[in-house]
């Protein structure tokens, strides 16, 4: 009665094509933002190929200088399009040297008014370009691909000397990131006796009971991140311990629900054997209850923290992908898809590791 | 008992709160699409995944992925796909509440088509019917559930917060789909 291996592949195909091209392309092309350089060269296209010349030494030569007047002044006469790809290319540059941001087009509408060489109205429009550091900046926006959004996302930048340095707000990328981290694996271990009490509940209970138990345990999932968030801020406030146990309300049903089915599979017969040839409960648990549930345990576990990690916390209290919602919101697809990828990387991991530690049972 | 009450409680408060009240972009016509859409791929894809074929590890992982994502990637990842490609967001949204939707409805009917006796098939070889009559009258009804099952989770799923004030609507198309993997499984 059942179809054939082939028949078998071709009915799923579609839902695996679709999730394909619905979420692993789209997942490429956001973690390819995050390396992929596009925002300066378009701009300024004479100056970076200038600067190739350039030994990182020193200032780099006049024709360096003349390329960069010739770029803005280029960028001036191409309109409303020349405006934009001067904004994305400041903002860009001004996320690896603050005063980029305002020099880039200071210069550009102040260098044209100077009477001097083109060279030197670059200089005189803004004294930064007079600094190393400035054109060291353009010249790690060169290349197609580059690690600076991945870096710059994690709070670091690659200083003139070549080294790592913190940025700005380096300190706070990293709090926000080790924020949203720890309180996805926060609310996972929180969750986890909750969940068990749970899934043994719903486990140990008639059919018909059962599945109305799982199905007012998964309510809470079912209410969606901003119907839990709205709920627990109505009876705790706002705050840490709010966006706590909001995360905590999302990832029990998840754990609680793989749980009690491997529970259910495996029926009540070895924890019952165990308890009646003397085993004390802790023992029962740990050596019959547990085992039992370990593929459950860990698909829950895997599912709970990477929902938990991709929730947006409170804004008083933001985790990574409150950063990663605000970027994504604004059009800057490099700190976007640079989060996305410090926030994946927990995330696969965890999914491996407890993956496999439940295919062991 | 004491841990499904403290999850209830905070949604139970939901409809003391007006934002309950506001839907998703697309609202419910959205979530009834995505519905559709993911009761239609995730039947035939838990079929398949239940009838087994080379790699099936692998597409029941992949098939699986949209969960194991973190949701703020997710939605970040087809928020850059419809900019790019200039899709409505009201599609993007049919589409991502469809790829969370259809693994739980292939869960479903996977776990049911897993229950169906084995016996009945074999019995009904024995008496002589042709395969696809017995697959006709056993099957099909399990698979009808399962998938009106799967159908009723997903859209509660989809509806989320839009539909957070009629809670008890929800839990009861939650434990209806439940219902299929916590009925005693057949004997063989």
């Amino acid at each position: 009665m059942r179809p054939g291996p082939f028949r078998a592949a071709l009915l799923v195909a579609p839902l695996v094509l679709m999730v394909l091209a619905g979420s692993v392309a789209p997942l490429g092309a956001l973690l390819w933002r995050a390396v992929a350089e596009t925002e300066v060269a378009p701009a300024l296209p004479r100056t970076l190929r200038a600067l190739r010349l350039w030994d990182g030494r020193g200032l780099p030569d006049d024709a360096a200088f003349e390329a960069l007047a010739a770029d803005l002044a280029a960028l001036q006469a191409a309109g409303p399009e020349g405006a934009a790809a001067l904004e994305r290319a400041a903002d860009r540059l001004g996320a690896d040297v603050p005063s980029l941001r305002e020099a880039l087009p200071g210069t550009a509408a102040r260098a044209p008014a100077t009477i001097t060489s083109r060279a030197t109205s670059v200089l005189v429009a803004d004294p930064v370009w007079g600094e190393a550091e400035s054109w060291a900046a353009l010249r790690r926006a060169a290349p197609p691909v580059s690690g600076f959004h991945l870096l710059s996302a994690f709070g670091l930048r690659q200083g003139t000397e070549g080294g790592l340095e913190d940025t700005e707000g380096g300190p706070h990328d990293r709090a926000r990131l080790a924020r949203g981290i720890g309180g996805a694996a926060l609310a996972v271990l929180a969750g986890l006796p909750l969940a068990w009490a749970l899934a043994r509940l719903i486990a140990e209970a008639s059919s018909r009971r059962a599945a109305l138990l799982a199905g007012l345990a998964l309510l809470s999932l079912l209410a969606g991140e901003t119907g839990r968030a709205a709920g627990v801020s109505l009876l705790l406030g706002q705050g840490l311990a709010a966006a706590l146990a909001a995360l905590l309300l999302g990832a029990v049903p998840l754990i609680a629900l793989p749980v009690a089915l491997s529970l259910r599979r495996a029926g009540p017969r070895l924890p019952r054997a165990a308890a009646a040839l003397g085993a004390r409960p802790g023992r029962v648990l740990l050596r019959v209850g547990l085992p039992l549930a370990r593929r459950g345990l860990a698909l829950g576990c895997a599912l709970a923290f990477a929902q938990a990690l991709g929730s947006e916390l409170l804004p008083a209290a933001p985790g990574a992908a409150n950063a990663l919602g605000a970027a994504a919101g604004v059009g800057q697809w490099g700190e976007a898809g640079a989060t996305a990828f410090w926030l994946l990387l927990p995330s696969v991991l965890a999914a491996l590791l407890l993956l496999r530690w439940g295919r062991r049972a | 008992m004491a841990v499904l009450l403290a999850l209830l409680v905070p949604v139970a408060a939901l409809p003391l709160l007006e934002m309950a009240g506001g839907g998703s972009i697309g609202g419910l016509p959205a979530a009834a699409a995505a519905s559709l859409l993911a009761t239609v791929l995730g039947t035939a894809a838990g079929t398949g995944l239940r009838a087994g074929f080379p790699g099936r590890g692998m597409a029941a992982v992949i098939t699986l992925l949209p969960w194991l994502l973190p949701p703020a990637i997710s939605a970040a990842a087809l928020a850059l796909l419809a900019g790019e490609e200039g899709i409505a967001p009201v599609a993007g949204v049919i589409v991502a509440e469809a790829l969370l939707g259809a693994p739980v409805v292939a869960l479903v009917v996977w776990l049911a088509l897993g229950r169906a006796d084995p016996a009945l098939a074999r019995a009904a070889a024995a008496c002589g019917a042709p395969p696809g009559l017995a697959a006709r009258r056993f099957l099909r009804p399990v698979l009808l559930r399962a998938a009106g099952c799967g159908a009723a989770l997903a859209f509660a799923l989809s509806a989320g917060s839009g539909m957070a004030g009629a809670g008890s609507l929800m839990a009861a198309a939650a434990a209806l789909a439940l219902a299929v993997l916590f009925r005693p499984a057949a004997r063989g």
